[in-house]
């Protein structure tokens, strides 16, 4: 040990942290009941959370072939034309109820927000990249300073095109989640700004869409969480459209309130007006995300509850929950699940991603559902012990990356490919911080540089180069 | 070495009752887990930065653990055990709330004022604020080895990673931390 060894240490032992707060304390004092013996398989369930990819829900379902089914015809729940062209929209008497059966908690009013048209030649570079998403090839976007950022081009220039949500002077406002279906339709998620719980915007969270790639946005507001919001806590929020009109909102669980507070919020208009918080529960009864994906308007799974499973399955549009059946590996009964990104490619099949995290090995597994999501059985296991991140780009064709490189198959699983990365400024170990491939070819990934600068990097060749994106 | 809930009759209408003289898997997690209370906290927090978050991520890894329970084979290892709950609810913390915030060390050389206890301690110190731009891997490593006093097979046994990869995780946080620091004074120099 040299002198700067004993420096850290003594930095580090300088002074006294404080301890554990009350709550921590009382968490000990109400432990939920944990999972009953189930009756199939012979492995107890345990519990997971959902893991990487969720706020980054992009265009992998889109792109499997739009299959997911919106609400049948005769729905009470009619499809609205997506706003196209002005900003300016109708009133919102011209928009139906979304849920006649459920008396919404607010009426939305679309406000109507026009949005200059002003592409930035020479967009403000940007030190701090956060998530972003590749549409297709060409059309990505990018969170860069808290500001969403566009490109037609596969990264050569980019446009400003953050709404003109509220912030406070000299903060950015706080963005909470972003899913463009595709290079036209998307949708962007803002906490209102505030600094006391007795401020308006307190817990508030507004939507803002657009129709036209960015050029014009217009807002809605989410109706009143049931949770207890609280600033910096508030979210992370997942959208999953199902096609421009048909989509949910969902916000996860804020441990600061309690276990396994949600809320689920559901659009038939494509945004313009909300459902009233859907009841997923609460306390341990409650789901739990962040991860959610709809087969369909009325079937559908979030992962990463921390109890059961992981997987809570609705086939009611979010209004009742049960636990879906997903088995662990045998000798794993017990590991920690983290999940990656549901996919479904169309009214009943589906694949997740679980990483079971042992208390001596991790393994990652495809699993797959034909009803829905109430039950996910094994197909393949990703070569490797360090998985971070699992696109499911088709049913056969999937790609994980790990710390030094990535592996794919074509087959289901039957085999896998290994390729060799070589990633730009000394590789990418570990300094992924996110990726996904809509394609065999084409990916991104969050990456952050030995300096501590964040980036999006992007591939076309299905992971052996890489090339930083400065957005 | 048996599993704590090892014949446990579990329930979900009340706690799962051992064999062990009647004394429940809920009482004995808990007797475990107070004591681990304090410093798995602290840990959250240097991994985080924030109070808030720690709490969170605390209280998140103490309802895995409590639902996971029958992995631990061993009780007396349960710091290690709830010790890789923990740095993995943290890294998940760290990938869902998909926003990375930097502090410009070299923009800003007097430290920052922070009523978070965890920010304020990271960032008041010269080598210890090098944290703030470091990965998260290396960050991971550096914390479990300086402030947890770890050897570094303890610690790939925690992360579950080859020693060798802990050493230059480790190796990088070094170097990264002694830059910081020497650019920091250079500025009080200059």
């Amino acid at each position: 040990m040299d002198d700067f060894d004993r420096d850290i240490r003594n930095a580090f032992h300088a002074r006294q942290l404080p301890g554990a707060p009350a709550r921590l304390l009382q968490t000990l004092d109400a432990l939920p009941a944990r999972q009953a013996r189930p009756s199939f398989g012979g492995f107890r369930l345990v519990l997971g959370l959902a893991a990487t990819l969720a706020v980054l829900l992009v265009a992998v379902v889109a792109l499997s072939g739009g299959s997911r089914t919106p609400p049948p015809a005769g729905s009470p729940v009619p499809s609205v034309p997506a706003v196209v062209g002005p900003s300016v929209e109708p009133s919102a008497s011209v928009a139906p109820s979304v849920e006649p059966s459920v008396a919404p908690t607010e009426t939305p009013v679309p406000t109507p927000t026009p949005r200059p048209t002003a592409p930035t030649p020479t967009p403000t570079p940007a030190t701090n990249a956060g998530p972003a998403g590749l549409i297709d090839p060409e059309h990505l976007w990018a969170v860069g300073d808290g500001r969403l950022l566009v490109t037609a081009d596969g990264g050569q220039t980019w446009r400003d095109v953050n709404p003109p949500a509220p912030a406070e002077p000299g903060q950015v406002a706080h963005l909470l989640g972003v899913q463009f279906i595709d290079a036209e339709h998307g949708w962007v998620a803002f906490a209102e700004p505030f600094k006391l719980a007795t401020d308006p915007g307190f817990g508030r969270v507004d939507v803002w869409r657009t129709t036209n790639g960015g050029k014009t946005w217009a807002k809605s507001e989410l109706p009143p969480a049931r949770i207890n919001n609280a600033g910096d806590t508030l979210g992370p929020l997942v959208f999953d459209f199902l096609d421009s009109s048909h989509g949910f909102a969902f916000i996860s669980g804020n441990f600061a309130h309690g276990l396994n507070d949600s809320d689920l919020y559901w659009t038939a208009d494509g945004g313009r007006t909300w459902s009233a918080d859907r009841p997923t529960g609460t306390g341990g009864a409650g789901i739990e995300g962040p991860a959610i994906a709809f087969a369909t308007a009325k079937d559908g799974v979030a992962v990463g509850r921390p109890v059961g499973s992981g997987v809570s399955v609705t086939h009611d549009g979010g209004m009742t929950w049960k636990a879906a059946i997903l088995a662990a590996p045998a000798g794993m009964s017990g590991a920690v699940r983290f999940f990656g990104q549901p996919v479904f490619f169309d009214s009943h099949v589906g694949l997740v991603a679980v990483q079971f995290e042992g208390d001596a090995s991790s393994v990652t597994r495809i699993y797959r559902t034909t009803d829905a999501g109430s039950t996910w059985t094994f197909l393949s296991q990703v070569p490797g012990t360090d998985t971070l991140y699992v696109s499911i780009v088709d049913q056969q064709a999937w790609i994980a990356t790990d710390g030094s490189g990535v592996v794919h198959t074509t087959n289901g699983g039957a085999g896998w490919t290994h390729v060799t990365t070589q990633a730009p400024s000394g590789g990418l170990q570990a300094g992924l911080l996110a990726a996904q491939f809509i394609d065999l070819d084409h990916g991104w990934a969050g990456w952050m540089e030995p300096q501590g600068n964040a980036h999006v990097l992007v591939t076309s060749d299905g992971g052996v180069t890489w090339h930083v994106l400065t957005p | 070495m048996k599993a704590i809930s090892e014949g446990a009759v579990e329930s979900s209408r009340g706690p799962a009752r051992s064999a062990r003289g009647g004394e429940t898997a809920e009482a004995r997690f808990r007797a475990l887990a107070i004591g681990e209370l304090d410093r798995a906290y602290r840990l959250a927090g240097l991994l985080l930065g924030d109070a808030n978050e720690a709490e969170d991520a605390t209280q998140e890894a103490l309802l895995r653990a409590w639902s996971a329970l029958s992995s631990l084979r061993d009780p007396a290892g349960f710091q290690g055990w709830f010790d890789r709950i923990l740095v993995n609810v943290c890294r998940d913390r760290m990938r869902r709330r998909g926003r990375i915030r930097f502090i410009d060390l070299e923009g800003s050389p007097e430290p920052r004022a922070t009523g978070d206890p965890f920010g304020a301690f990271i960032e008041r110190d010269a080598i210890l604020g090098a944290m703030k731009g470091m990965r998260d891997e290396c960050r991971q490593v550096v914390v479990l080895h300086y402030w947890a006093d770890l050897p570094l097979n303890e610690i790939g046994a925690r992360l579950g990673l080859a020693l060798g990869t802990v050493k230059s995780r480790l190796h990088e946080g070094r170097e990264h931390m002694r830059a910081s620091a020497a650019r920091s004074a250079d500025g009080k120099r200059g």
